[in-house]
């Protein structure tokens, strides 16, 4: 589900009486919170696999 | 001639628009596989998994404490590793998420269900993004 598929979904939930506008508003904040660890974890894969490859060079250097 | 063939595989990379020396210079030295840090994020992601059937019940607080308890040991024993940005803003981002449910349930005004199951789903939707990636990390 998108950030804004889920920000309509808690909109939704507040209409409807289910959430405080205190709670409605701080899991909107989360919506934030989630978007910056996705971007953090695609940061630290893109790293992982810039790190697997110059592990592959130092191997490969390994047999001249 | 090893070292001239790293140096030029390198400089070779680096003519690629999107890859930078630093961004090189943080791979080759980045924070590797941390049994330790793998296994506490394993365990927010399973006590948030568990916890969410405790939402509308008095076991849930304990719940909550120990999953704020378990953050707050995440974020901080991330930071303390070198070359560990990534996984720092990661555990300092869920802590913020995890603060929140904490400081509510042990605020004076009733707790709604669904702000409690949609918390507790986030939490663990956030784990597991984490677990995936410190997973993966070099061994």
């Amino acid at each position: 589900m998108s950030t804004i598929a889920q920000a309509q979904d808690l909109d939704a939930q507040f209409r409807a009486g289910n959430l405080s506008a205190g709670e409605y508003k701080e899991l909107l904040e989360d919506l934030k919170h989630t978007a910056a660890v996705d971007e953090a974890a695609g940061d630290l894969a893109k790293l992982t696999q810039i790190h697997e490859v110059l592990e592959g060079l130092k191997f490969a250097a390994g047999f001249i | 001639m090893k070292k001239l063939l790293i140096a030029l595989a390198i400089l070779s990379l680096t003519g690629c628009a999107t890859i930078q020396q630093t961004t090189l210079y943080r791979a080759w030295n980045m924070a590797k596989f941390d049994n330790n840090e793998y296994s506490q994020i394993n365990s927010i992601r399973t006590v948030a998994n568990l916890g969410a059937a405790k939402c509308g019940t008095p076991e849930v607080l304990p719940v909550v404490d120990s999953l704020y308890y378990k953050s707050v040991e995440f974020k901080n024993y991330s930071a303390s590793i070198p070359f560990n940005e990534e996984t720092v803003k990661m555990s300092g981002e869920l802590a913020e998420i995890i603060k929140g449910l904490n400081v509510r349930y042990h605020d004076k005004e009733p707790v709604s269900v669904s702000y409690c199951t949609l918390k507790f789903g986030t939490i663990e939707k956030n784990a597991v993004t984490i677990q995936n990636v410190v997973g993966a990390k070099p061994r």
